[in-house]
């Protein structure tokens, strides 16, 4: 079924439909919470509130071009925002124990390692950075769908890809350096 | 004797612990290289950024949560819509409505309402009845002169004429001839008061 026909449902108040379109975008809106937070329990409770909030308001829902992950990127953006408005304290990122398994144990630890630099210097980019890094790196969303999720023009979105890529790798870069001088 | 060197071999039977020995080597594995080896680990991995980013895909939430969280939402009863008491629609065609009856309004100002209300034509109107009571004034003042002049002239007059029984019956006949509504003197308050 297409995803236009299934959001029709869904606005319908079809269960059947919305469970499908949460089956299909959990993943990704669940890691996006989960980069942007850090906990995991936490990034949870978010992503949970962000479907609801998506049921219940699935009427105001308009496609107009955009795919319906921009939109609940953009509940997931503002439930965020909202939760750091709230709660200040929160916890470092997890230990990559969602990752998928994986039988050999230096490959695993050698991607947690790499994985857990990476996570840690995305989250030490400006939010607005963070956003696009996951969105396009990550999700592999298009330019003009993390334009639809951020409000902004797709431009801008290009623009900043190169800059918030720069920035990570010269963090990544002056973190390990740095811990090289103090060792 | 042999009974020892087989009690030692079965000694190669003791492992680590498996999660001892996974702790440890990520410890190792975490601790800061040397120098050089630690500048092309960072170089290698900023240049593979992106290839690490991807496999931020393999995140996945927990299936058991997944499951709990979908029943809970699709479980849970729908807020009923929001009743919008506030009707943009309605609203914006009253404002313009109201806009409308303003503009109307003050058109309507500037234009006279009844042309007997016009303030110019009032205004000259005003000052032309002014001239009109001024020289009325004038006229007035005329005669009351010469009418106190001629009494002043008589009662100073050593002659007794004034005191003729014929002029006076005369002169009460001319004061009785005269008209109580003198229509002069009537047309001047009339315009004096209007």
């Amino acid at each position: 079924m297409k995803e236009e026909e299934t959001i029709k449902k869904a606005k319908n108040r079809d269960p059947e439909a919305f469970g499908s379109l949460y089956d299909q975008h959990l993943p990704a809106i669940y890691r996006f919470i989960l980069l942007k937070i850090g906990d995991k329990s936490t990034s949870e409770d978010i992503a949970h509130q962000v479907f609801l909030n998506a049921w219940q308001n699935i009427e105001n829902y308009q496609s107009q071009g955009f795919p319906f992950s921009s939109w609940l990127y953009r509940i997931a953006h503002n439930a965020i925002i909202d939760y750091y408005r709230t709660d200040k304290k929160h916890a470092d990122l997890e230990s990559a124990e969602e990752l998928a398994t994986n039988d050999n144990l230096e490959e695993k630890i050698d991607q947690g390692l790499e994985l857990n630099i990476v996570k840690a210097a995305l989250k030490e980019l400006p939010d607005e950075q963070q956003n696009i890094i996951i969105m396009k790196f990550v999700e592999e969303l298009s330019n003009k769908e993390i334009a639809a999720a951020l409000g902004k023009n797709e431009g801008a979105i290009k623009t900043a890809q190169h800059r918030s890529l720069k920035n990570i790798k010269k963090i990544i870069d002056e973190k390990y350096n740095r811990k090289t001088k103090k060792a | 004797m042999k009974n020892t060197t087989e009690k030692l071999k079965k000694l190669k039977s003791i492992q680590p612990d498996a999660q001892y020995s996974q702790i440890s080597k990520m410890a190792i594995l975490t601790t800061p290289l040397a120098a050089e080896e630690n500048a092309s680990f960072s170089s290698k991995l900023a240049g593979n950024i992106t290839e690490i980013l991807k496999k931020l895909r393999l995140i996945e939430p927990n299936p058991e949560y997944a499951r709990v969280s979908r029943i809970a939402i699709l479980g849970a009863p729908v807020i009923a819509e929001k009743r919008n008491f506030f009707n943009w629609q309605l609203a914006f065609t009253l404002a313009s409505l109201l806009l409308v009856l303003i503009s109307g309004n003050l058109i309507r100002n500037l234009k006279p309402t009844a042309p007997n209300l016009n303030a110019q034509a009032l205004q000259t109107e005003l000052s032309d009845m002014n001239i009109d009571i001024q020289l009325a004034k004038i006229d007035y003042s005329q005669n009351i002169d010469e009418t106190v002049s001629l009494a002043l002239k008589e009662i100073t007059n050593k002659q007794t004429d004034h005191l003729n029984p014929i002029i006076l019956q005369s002169e009460q006949t001319k004061l009785n001839t005269e008209p109580a509504d003198n229509q002069n003197i009537d047309n001047l308050l009339n315009q004096i008061l209007l």
